[in-house]
């Protein structure tokens, strides 16, 4: 793990925005207006949120493949949740293991990033407290004057597509920075029953 | 012990041999396709510029002259998708043009798929709750279905 993580966690649990701050400034010097990409340009710095969604390991993957690619700077970011879903008699028996679990994550990212760095040397860690991942998400974007911000997603019906939708799903229709949302592609082998042509449609063709 | 060459090492990464844009021919489209040949460039990549004309309206008002007004609009189409390509021809000389008749979304789905396309560019230009309600925004339905990675692009906005 490298100094600045260690820094970070000697120094104890800091507030989201204190932490977010600290870790720009140490990065401030490659953040300089040239840098700015224009319309039209390869993306230079890529935004990754990781864990808002299963699979997100996969997106990583992408995100860093097109940092490589491209020779642009990838931001790995974690959203942490600083309450846990418990009730309120046992809130305070919860809060020692919500200190070590947010280390615990925080230094995940830290090695992660560490493992990323072996092979793009471009890569640099973001962790952040915030309750809304996407709103989290978009404001780090714009921040870092992001280019690219490669989320993961997951199927859902068309319910939770109507009403609900995943953070990935907001991001995507409402950051001002472009999203690319990342599926595993799906092969042509694997498509269902009804988009192979019928009997009817087979033997119109064979009658051509 | 065999060891990968420059060329082997590229191809290990991230692979974009086809992209597939979606482009709805408004003011935004220009940027956006401008954009999709950026990537397309940097992977080397195919790009097929999409666009799909719903005649619905046309349908709803079914006359003689319904034929007529539904060739002339294609003709239409068909010239300013053509002028959008072969803008970014010089950059992406592999760049085709696609016009396609339809419901937008099943359409670019079954392109993506048939042309077993590694990504997807679109735009988003509707992002509220009623554009929602009202099916206005094309791209999280395309997000939700897409067989391959889907970027919106929301370069217009920055």
């Amino acid at each position: 793990m490298d100094k600045t993580a260690k820094s970070l966690l000697s120094n104890g649990p800091k507030t989201g925005s204190q932490e977010w701050r600290f870790m720009n400034i140490s990065n401030k010097q490659s953040h300089d207006p040239a840098m700015t990409v224009e319309c039209g340009k390869k993306p230079k710095v890529i935004l990754a949120p990781i864990k808002i969604a299963d699979g997100s390991n996969g997106a990583l993957e992408f995100a860093f493949d097109l940092a490589r690619r491209w020779r642009a700077k990838l931001y790995v970011l974690y959203v942490h949740s600083p309450l846990p879903k418990v009730s309120a008699s046992t809130l305070i028996y919860a809060v020692d293991s919500v200190d070590w679990e947010r280390r615990r994550r925080l230094i995940k990212l830290f090695e992660l990033v560490d493992k990323l760095r072996e092979r793009h040397e471009k890569v640099y860690p973001l962790f952040t407290d915030n309750e809304c991942p996407a709103e989290s998400i978009q404001d780090i974007g714009r921040q870092l004057n992001a280019d690219l911000i490669v989320v993961s997603t997951h199927d859902t019906n068309w319910l939770a597509q109507m009403f609900l939708y995943s953070d990935s799903d907001d991001i995507a229709r409402r950051s001002s920075v472009s999203v690319l949302v990342y599926r595993p592609k799906t092969r042509m082998q694997s498509l269902g029953e009804s988009q192979k042509p019928t009997g009817d449609q087979l033997a119109a063709s064979d009658g051509e | 012990m065999k060891t990968l060459g420059t060329e082997e090492l590229r191809n290990k990464l991230a692979s974009i041999q086809k992209i597939v844009v979606a482009v709805d021919l408004s003011e935004h489209s220009e940027a956006t396709t401008q954009y999709a040949a950026e990537l397309a460039k940097s992977f080397n990549a195919d790009l097929y510029v999409v666009h799909v004309f719903s005649p619905a309206a046309f349908y709803a008002t079914a006359s003689e002259k319904t034929y007529g007004l539904i060739n002339e609009e294609c003709q239409r189409l068909r010239e300013r998708l053509d002028q959008l390509t072969d803008g970014v021809r010089e950059a992406v000389p592999k760049s085709e043009a696609v016009l396609l008749m339809g419901d937008p979304v099943e359409e670019i789905i079954a392109t993506a798929r048939n042309l077993d396309a590694d990504l997807i560019i679109t735009a988003s230009h509707h992002p509220g709750f009623l554009a929602r309600l009202f099916n206005l925004d094309k791209a999280p339905k395309i997000m939700h279905h897409a067989p391959c990675p889907v970027l919106v692009y929301h370069g217009q906005n920055r």
